[in-house]
């Protein structure tokens, strides 16, 4: 399973991005192999509809949950309609540690 | 010949000074008003008619479920997020399409249908034998402004002679309502802040290479911000207007200001032809 994490820098230990469509990167981990990718999100400078468009390059890298701070009304339509589960996080802390969080309790959609 | 009344700022004066302009050049021969500021328009408010009514579509990508094999061609084309291509299904979001047609044109399967979305209205008017009102009416709720101003200039391309009220600001409206025009007068108040947009408007023109005047607006004598400023740029000031009630009353009142005064009507003619010398000599 890949879980997703909006992040503002190329590792693991970057804070997490507080916006989705515009994200700097996108951390892709692997629940099954245990392993983490860190990649540029392609649409970050766009001029407009970034929410969509980064919803369809995740779904492009097979993500099934988004941890997120917030979504726009775009982005949230095209995540539902994908079928990726959203958790919402607090922002303020690193990729690795949001990820950690979801991971020691799958189950809290806070 | 096409010109602009636009002004970078919102409420310096385009209106009162495009109404005013409209008729007394109407006087001396047939013109067309065309307000541009699609959002709000208002010159209608100073000239009452019954208008004809013509409707403003844009083109839309609709998609066939049963044809569409989800390769995501479009979705990786259109650049402004309009459509998301998902495993099993295509989301279209039409705030988001800018009518480019490019999603038709790299769709493998032909699993897009051209269809129209009402975007608004253009309505005209002919108030005399020698002043036509054309009006662009954004649909309310929507975005996609250009489109309608647009229609209005493609409505109004081959009159004679166009004076085109500019929608406020300096973004797409405004470059939509300029482009390729023979000039643009801006009108600004005695501010910094009529300073601070119109500078960014004069800006823009000069990448557009569209020539500028400046008319200054609600003046009292202390105009030397704007003055210095245009003599920097080389700007013409074709106008002072001052800040005199019975025209603002005049205009509250959804008068002309220039109906009622034959001074005022003297002073809108003088800038009426310092804008067409300007503009012949400029183009």
């Amino acid at each position: 399973m890949i879980v997703c994490v909006p992040s503002r820098g190329l590792t693991v230990d970057s804070q997490m991005d507080d916006r989705f469509g515009r994200a700097a990167y996108f951390a892709f981990f692997d629940t099954d192999s245990d392993s983490v990718r860190v990649e540029l999100n392609p649409h970050a400078g766009g001029s407009g509809g970034v929410g969509p468009m980064a919803a369809q390059f995740l779904v492009k890298n097979n993500v099934q949950i988004l941890i997120a701070p917030r979504l726009g009304g775009n982005a949230d339509e095209a995540l539902k309609a994908s079928g990726i589960t959203v958790i919402m996080q607090n922002p303020d802390v690193t990729v690795q540690a949001a990820y950690n969080a979801w991971k020691a309790n799958p189950e809290n959609a806070s | 010949m096409q010109i602009v009344i636009a002004s970078g700022k919102g409420g310096t004066g385009k209106t009162t000074v495009s109404s005013n302009l409209g008729y007394v050049m109407s006087q001396s021969g047939p013109i067309t008003l065309a307000d541009c500021d699609v959002e709000e328009p208002n010159l209608g408010i100073f000239f009452p008619c019954v208008p004809e009514t013509h409707p403003v579509h844009v083109i839309i990508p609709k998609v066939h479920e049963s044809q569409c094999m989800h390769c995501g061609a479009c979705g990786e084309f259109c650049r402004f997020g309009a459509l998301t291509v998902l495993k099993d299904r295509v989301l279209f979001f039409p705030q988001l399409c800018h009518s480019c047609g490019g999603c038709f044109r790299v769709c493998p399967h032909e699993a897009l249908e051209e269809n129209p979305a009402y975007v608004g209205e253009v309505q005209t008017c002919h108030l005399s034998d020698s002043l036509t009102l054309v009006s662009g009416k954004l649909k309310e709720g929507d975005v996609r402004t250009t489109a309608v101003i647009r229609r209005v200039r493609e409505m109004t391309g081959t009159d004679p002679l166009v004076l085109l009220d500019s929608p406020p600001g300096t973004a797409c409206p405004f470059i939509e309502t300029v482009d390729d025009v023979s000039l643009c007068v801006l009108v600004t108040e005695p501010t910094p802040f009529g300073l601070h947009d119109l500078s960014v408007a004069v800006n823009v023109l000069e990448v557009l290479h569209i020539p500028a005047a400046v008319v200054i607006n609600r003046s009292e004598g202390n105009d030397e911000l704007i003055e210095e400023y245009c003599a920097t740029r080389g700007l013409p000031v074709l106008m002072k207007i001052p800040l005199d009630f019975p025209l603002l009353t005049a205009q509250n009142n959804g008068d002309l200001i220039s109906r009622m005064d034959p001074a005022w009507f003297e002073r809108f003619k003088e800038l009426g032809e310092k804008i067409l010398a300007y503009a012949g000599g400029a183009s």
